[in-house]
């Protein structure tokens, strides 16, 4: 009687199970990630590698999976849009990066067959790289955000000294990062980089503003004393002894710099409305490169031809100064969040995934890089264009100096 | 400084009390870099740039449908949307 009732029972809860068995196997599936070993690398050992996918809807939540020894990498995960990035440093010391923009997982389509190869190549070190970026300001005597007192700092990480002149700074378009970028979108190995509406440049002719080894340079968006006279925000900071400022007379809302600041030289301007010269409190793309065209800086961004509308921009009559990759010496992403973290801005080649800071801005705090090593009292920062690992959050390194 | 923030709240002052704003976009004077970002983004036209400046238009806050463009492609947190 007893096995009569639980066979009944059985009956009738076992299709329920059955269908919830079903829905949780449809909710997943098997991707595979084959790593190609770039051209020079053949005896590559592949099982050191890590491979990470970021889901890229919501919560950008990450899976690491270990290589095998032909470089193959499996997961099971939920379906939906993934990115999938690869960081290794060799013994040697060279770092090899690789990223794949979009790894869409449809129920609909038949995804464990597939073996999506990720193309490795090698990441280069820079000589002069950005030590630190405080773009997220803090809180003015009021307790409202205050975005004045930002800057940058650029550093020698070289045995050689470097010369600033010529030089140019500048965020990579889009500003923001709420999206992905549509540049990105179009084509995520971009040859070229988009400026975002301000390209400054240092001035000189070729040796007059050298950067000595294991020295820095700072550049405020506002180069003067935060902290006291007719600004007086406690917790901002004194900018008045930096060495240059983003500063032309066209930004009405700018603070003339201190004496004994040098301006930037405000290369090129594409976008005729702006009062004051900020960065992206959201988070910036912040890039130096070397405008290395044989026509000139300024011939080359007067050309008409160098520029692009933002693909799919209402606006098509707004166009972005475009610079080629191999021009870049330095680049940093940085996001909002890590929401955000999937909406990077340039190709792998120049960063592979962005940081961020968890206090998020308007706290005082600043993205700085790690310190490597030390060679002859020379202070080496990590660099292996990879934003989210050389970068480290901390209090302004300014603020109280 | 006050009187911009003042001129960049597009409340409607004359009633205010008959409006329920379902959404209120605000624009901070002093994050504001008048980049001109938000004005050809916003589908019901709150925003505009007058004389290199962008304002907010007098009343058109009641417009505001919340879809959040104006925020997406503010890149100094000048805007917010409540």
């Amino acid at each position: 009687m007893k096995t009569g009732r639980f066979l009944y029972l059985l009956l009738l809860v076992l299709p329920m199970l059955l269908t919830a068995c079903q829905d949780e196997e449809n909710t997943s599936c098997t991707v595979s990630i084959q790593l190609i070993a770039p051209a020079d690398c053949p005896a590559l050992t592949f099982d050191d590698l890590l491979v990470t996918l970021t889901s890229k809807n919501g919560q950008a939540t990450s899976y690491t999976a270990r290589c095998n020894a032909i470089g193959l990498s499996v997961f099971n995960v939920e379906y939906g849009e993934y990115s999938a990035a690869v960081h290794y440093q060799m013994p040697s010391g060279a770092i090899l990066n690789g990223r794949i923009e979009s790894v869409l997982l449809d129920p609909r389509k038949e995804n464990e067959s597939q073996a999506i190869p990720l193309l490795l190549s090698h990441a280069k070190t820079n000589a002069l790289i950005i030590k630190e970026i405080y773009y997220g300001g803090c809180l003015d005597k009021e307790g409202e955000w205050y975005m004045g007192d930002q800057y940058v700092t650029l550093y020698n990480n070289s045995a050689e000294t470097l010369y600033l002149d010529g030089l140019c700074l500048a965020v990579v378009n889009p500003g923001t990062n709420f999206n992905p970028s549509p540049w990105i979108e179009e084509n995520p190995n971009m040859k070229l980089i988009p400026v975002h509406d301000f390209t400054w440049q240092f001035p000189g002719k070729g040796n007059e503003h050298p950067l000595l080894p294991g020295t820095s340079t700072t550049i405020a968006a506002n180069a003067v004393d935060h902290t006291s006279g007719e600004y007086g925000h406690p917790g901002a900071i004194n900018l008045s002894k930096v060495d240059w400022a983003f500063w032309n007379e066209t930004f009405k809302k700018q603070a003339i710099p201190s004496l004994g600041v040098t301006s930037l030289n405000l290369l090129l301007r594409t976008n005729p409305y702006g009062n004051k010269y900020n960065l992206p409190t959201v988070g910036p793309a912040f890039m130096v490169f070397s405008l290395q065209a044989p026509e000139g800086a300024e011939a080359y961004v007067t050309n008409e031809s160098n520029r692009k509308p933002q693909p799919g921009a209402n606006i098509q009559n707004l166009k972005y100064l475009m610079v080629p990759r191999e021009w870049i010496l330095d680049c940093v992403d940085c996001v909002e969040s890590k929401e955000q973290v999937p909406n990077y801005r340039v190709p792998v080649e120049l960063n592979s995934v962005p940081a961020y800071m968890p206090m998020g801005s308007f706290k005082g705090y600043s993205l700085i890089r790690k310190q490597a090593t030390t060679v002859n009292g020379r202070i080496v920062y990590q660099d292996t264009n990879n934003s989210a690992e050389d970068l480290t959050t901390i209090p302004a390194s300014l603020k109280n100096q | 400084m006050k009187r911009n923030n003042v001129e960049k709240q597009a409340l409607a002052n004359e009633k205010e009390e008959e409006i329920i704003l379902k959404f209120t976009p605000v624009l901070k004077d002093s994050l504001c870099t008048d980049c001109g970002a938000c004005v050809p983004v916003c589908p019901v036209g709150i925003f505009k740039m007058v004389n290199g400046v962008v304002l907010m238009i007098k009343g058109a806050a009641t417009k505001c449908n919340g879809c959040n463009k104006c925020r997406s492609v503010c890149a100094t947190n000048a805007i917010t949307v409540s």
